[in-house]
């Protein structure tokens, strides 16, 4: 499977999923916490993101937990979505350690 | 929320569709919690809504349009054959209309490349005829002293500036050149507000109309083309008439004087005036009543067009009160200089012509649209499983139809770009097939952004115009007829598909179309050659003409006569010559004209304008108008001698009715104030142009009314052609540095006046030639669709016993309905259509016979083309046809 890079939204939406399934507003709320509130997933673009990524196979519809709401769709992550996050970042660390390098031997 | 919704349905259905409650839910989570920290955060967060939607629509749209664009180019590759003929025919149509635009642009709309040519202004005299018999108000030039007495007067126009044109020698090259140039007074060049390209432009000293300041200013064309663009040039001297003169600057490009049609390339100071100026005009600078002179003025800034207008009308009042005499019944006109680029009393005519022009290539576009439509739509019909199957598989309607609007724009998008390519080609042949009037102008037909953005324009209307039906065409499809590429209900009579009903329609409109063309190619192939049988009052088919310019310092004035009569003399020894004259006006040339009052004719206090041509006394010999009494001209009418003339019948009968003008007396009014004696009267002759009404005109010696600029004209009963470049070698040999230009056949000289109505008869037949090869293959297209369609139900009929005679009917009925009802259409419009376009067809053009006899080939062709798929209805096996699909 051929590395495609991942948009920041879809990234975080990944990264919002890599630990439980959550249903959409939930992972909303999960990208705002986890980037400290620097990306906020607005609803058109949080649902076709998430219709991007079924598509794509890196997310699919899951069962809610127990005791849920019916009427809450949940999504959870698949194995290919997970080594798809696990590439991105990878990829971003690479760039974040170049970067520093370069930094720091600029300043030199 | 319910705007929301809305926006969301309309914007982005897919997500919409898929996430309705989700969407709504978090939306109004959203706006309620924004809506606690108050309404300003509330109405924020609303339009955040917005924008997210927008967005991601925005990115949809755009790769929606990424796939149909490559979904098309994978189709139209795949389907060459139509692909050429599409692009073909659209890209001929709009390069037609760019060409014609790109003409009409660079001729009318923007003749002169001006920096903020609004501020420019050309100012005319204008006169009021205070009697009948006058010559009509027209435009008209300015004298010197009252040129000087209006620029004191003037406060609204920051300059004002006289100038005159002439031809002149130019020499020092290894063949001497005819070059046009403009003689500039003071302020010139401030009224146009242009900046040298390198040099300098006159000083306020040289400027001026004294001192004889021998400098020139060269046009870029100029020293592009002779100079080689070195800017040595400046300080350098040429020789113009044989004077030297020292090259002060070269003008910017493209800036070749106030006349869009006589593209100046010298400008020299109105104090040469004198030297360069032929005999006549020599006084000319001190005379009020010698109106030589045109004005270019420049608005004041905070003057209008209105404003100025006003200031000097008032003071061409005073002027009027101050020097009745010259002056009464004489205003003044302010107009912007681009209204005045093209002779001011013929732009009527032109725009009008290209108004006409434009139509006819408009028209040109739309049959190429109703039959590229015609095609898109066999196509759709022909890919409607492929459609039906998508449709099945979840594609939205919408969806289908912006794929075929997008195959249709790329179709237009190729043939804007063949369009344009070819636009570039015409323009250059159509260009230098120019006629003579034309000749010195200096039009800029490169392509340049009103022309692009116009191409664009047209490319983009023609795409959605004819790719409208088809792309609705495409998503109405009936799925599971479409899926089983049967028509429901085959056995069912009258069951009419949608798409057949429109391509019927459209059938009928492109037949029509076809028919209006053909009518107008034909109607102005006729008024052509009406034109052609007109009689222009003189031998014109076996004369041929060259003129030239015999000023030069080194040969007087008083040398000139002599010299005309060894020019004549040795033109008429040349081997098939029969006789040689010569004149300063050529046939249906503009020449001079005299003011005059005449003994015993009731004129009016202003006497009227006669137009005259100075001629030697061979001239009514050499081109063939005939005398009617007492006698022409001879050598014995010399300067020295009695003032003589003679006119035409029109003159004698205008002036004198009844009368006999043999003997009368003419006078010319102030301050030439010759008397002259009428000698003669010969026939009427066309002057001017070949339409015209029989005008008075009048034929003085050349001896008796100089000139230098002449025409030498030559008869001969061979074809002018095989005689005229010996005559031309021959009188070369006289003076080695008169350039001699225009050598050409009369006839062809007269051909050339009827440029406009030759081109637009071409244009319109070439297109109509095309466009009804266009319609009669649709029709052949579509009678052999509609057999292939019906075949089954034809199996049927005749299994059942019908004839096959009664199939063919049957059949062609159905297809020669729409091709019937476009001939008629067609006939109706034409015939409405034709007289509109009189104006410039020669002789009145009975328009009902015309439009009836092109309806009748559009006809034949039709019928024609339905012949042949209905051969295929005789051998139509009903057993075949019965299982077909």
């Amino acid at each position: 499977m051929a590395d495609v890079a991942l948009t920041p939204h879809q990234f975080q939406i990944l990264l919002a999923l890599a630990d439980a399934p959550r249903h959409g507003s939930a992972i909303a709320r999960a990208v705002g916490d986890q980037t400290g509130g620097r990306m906020r997933l607005w609803p058109v673009m949080l649902y076709s993101t998430l219709d991007q990524l079924a598509t794509d196979g890196f997310i699919q519809e899951a069962a809610g937990p127990p005791g849920g709401s019916e009427r809450l769709r949940y999504y959870r992550l698949t194995r290919t979505g997970r080594r798809a996050l696990a590439a991105e970042a990878d990829r971003l660390e690479a760039f974040a350690a170049q970067a520093r390098a370069r930094l720091a031997g600029g300043s030199r | 929320m319910r705007l929301y919704r809305l926006i969301l349905r309309w914007l982005v259905p897919h997500v919409w569709w898929a996430h309705r409650e989700e969407l709504e839910e978090m939306a109004r989570e959203a706006v309620d919690q924004a809506r606690a920290r108050g309404r300003a955060a509330a109405l924020g967060t609303e339009l955040a809504l917005a924008r997210d939607a927008l967005r991601v629509s925005r990115r949809t749209l755009m790769e929606g349009v990424m796939h149909d664009l490559r979904y098309a180019l994978r189709g139209l590759s795949a389907s060459k054959g139509f692909t050429v003929a599409a692009v073909l025919s659209i890209g001929l149509a709009i390069g037609a209309n760019t060409t014609i635009f790109s003409l009409v642009h660079a001729l009318l709309i923007n003749p002169l490349p001006l920096p903020d040519a609004g501020r420019v202004v050309a100012v005319f005299r204008t006169f009021q005829p205070q009697a009948s018999g006058q010559a009509a108000a027209g435009l008209l030039p300015v004298s010197y002293p009252n040129y000087e007495d209006l620029r004191a007067q003037t406060t609204s126009l920051s300059a004002l500036a006289a100038y005159s044109f002439t031809q002149v020698n130019l020499s020092g090259g290894d063949e001497p050149a005819r070059v046009a140039a403009t003689i500039a007074g003071a302020g010139y060049f401030e009224a146009f507000g242009i900046t040298p390209l390198t040099g300098r432009f006159f000083t306020a000293d040289e400027a001026g109309d004294t001192g004889a300041h021998r400098v020139t200013v060269l046009s870029e064309r100029l020293w592009r083309t002779s100079y080689g663009a070195d800017r040595g040039i400046i300080g350098r001297t040429i020789h113009l008439n044989g004077l030297a003169f020292t090259v002060v600057g070269v003008a910017p490009r493209g800036f070749h004087g106030a006349l869009a049609l006589f593209a100046s390339d010298i400008w020299v100071p109105m104090s040469v005036y004198p030297d360069l100026a032929s005999a006549m005009f020599r006084q000319a600078l001190g005379q009020r009543a010698f109106r030589a002179f045109l004005m270019v003025g420049r608005l004041a800034p905070d003057a209008t067009v209105a404003s100025a207008q006003a200031e000097l009308a008032a003071a061409a009042e005073g002027l009027a009160a101050a020097f009745p005499e010259v002056n009464r019944g004489r205003g003044v006109r302010v107009m912007p200089i681009a209204d005045a680029a093209t002779d001011p009393n013929q732009q009527a005519l032109l725009s009008r012509g290209g108004v006409m022009l434009m139509g006819a290539v408009a028209l040109v576009l739309v049959i190429a649209c109703v039959n590229l439509s015609n095609l898109l739509l066999v196509r759709t019909w022909r890919r409607r499983r492929e459609r039906a199957v998508r449709l099945a598989l979840g594609a939205s309607r919408y969806r289908l139809v912006r794929q075929q609007l997008v195959e249709s724009l790329v179709i237009s998008a190729l043939g804007g770009a063949a369009g344009l390519l070819l636009a570039r080609w015409a323009r250059e042949l159509i260009w230098r097939h120019r006629p003579p009037a034309f000749e010195q102008a200096a039009f800029d037909l490169t392509l340049n952004v009103p022309v692009l953005v116009f191409t664009i324009g047209i490319t983009l209307v023609a795409g959605l115009a004819f790719g409208l039906v088809p792309a609705l065409q495409a998503g109405s499809s009936d799925l599971i007829s479409d899926l089983r590429q049967r028509q429901a209900g085959g056995l069912v009579r009258g069951r009419r598909w949608r798409g057949f009903d429109l391509r019927d329609a459209l059938l009928a409109l492109q037949v029509a179309l076809c028919v209006v063309a053909i009518a107008g190619a034909g109607a102005f192939a006729r008024s052509l050659q009406a034109a052609r049988a007109i009689d222009p009052g003189f031998d014109h088919a076996r004369l041929g003409i060259m003129s030239f310019d015999a000023a030069s310092p080194a040969r007087g004035e008083d040398a000139l006569p002599a010299f005309f009569e060894r020019v004549v003399d040795t033109a008429s020894g040349v081997p098939g010559v029969r006789a040689a004259a010569l004149a300063d006006t050529r046939p249906l040339g503009a020449g001079r004209a005299y003011r005059l009052f005449a003994d015993g004719a009731d004129l009016g206090p202003m006497g009227v304008y006669v137009p005259f041509n100075a001629i030697t006394p061979e001239y009514f010999d050499t081109v063939g108008i005939g005398l009617i009494g007492g006698r022409g001209l001879t050598r014995f009418d010399t300067a020295g001698s009695r003032p003589v003339a003679v006119v035409n019948d029109t003159l004698a009968r205008r002036f004198w009715p009844g009368g006999d003008a043999l003997g009368r007396r003419l006078r010319l009014a102030p301050p030439l104030g010759t008397e002259i004696e009428i000698v003669g009267v010969v026939e009427t002759a066309k002057y001017v142009s070949l339409g015209e009404e029989p005008s008075p005109y009048m034929y003085l010696p050349l001896t008796q009314a100089p000139a230098t600029a002449v025409t030498l004209h030559v008869s001969t009963p061979l074809p002018p052609a095989s005689v005229i470049d010996d005559v031309r070698l021959a009188v070369r040999q006289l003076d080695a540095g008169l350039p001699i230009v225009d050598v050409r056949e009369v006839s062809a000289a007269i051909d050339d006046t009827l440029w406009a109505p030759a081109m637009i008869a071409l244009l319109l037949g070439v297109f109509g030639l095309v466009a009804a090869v266009l319609a009669v293959t649709g029709i052949y297209a579509m009678v052999g669709q509609l057999f292939n369609q019906r075949r089954h139900e034809l199996g049927v009929r005749m299994a059942l016993g019908g004839r096959p005679v009664d199939a063919m009917r049957f059949i062609a009925r159905k297809g020669l309905a729409p091709v019937v009802a476009g001939l008629l259409i067609g006939t109706g419009a034409a015939a409405l259509l034709l007289p509109s376009v009189g104006a410039l067809l020669y002789g009145a053009q009975a328009s009902l016979p015309v439009a009836t006899a092109s309806a009748g080939v559009m006809g034949v062709a039709a019928i024609a083309a339905t012949a042949v798929p209905l051969r295929r209805v005789l051998r139509l096996d009903p057993l075949s046809a019965l299982s077909a699909d």
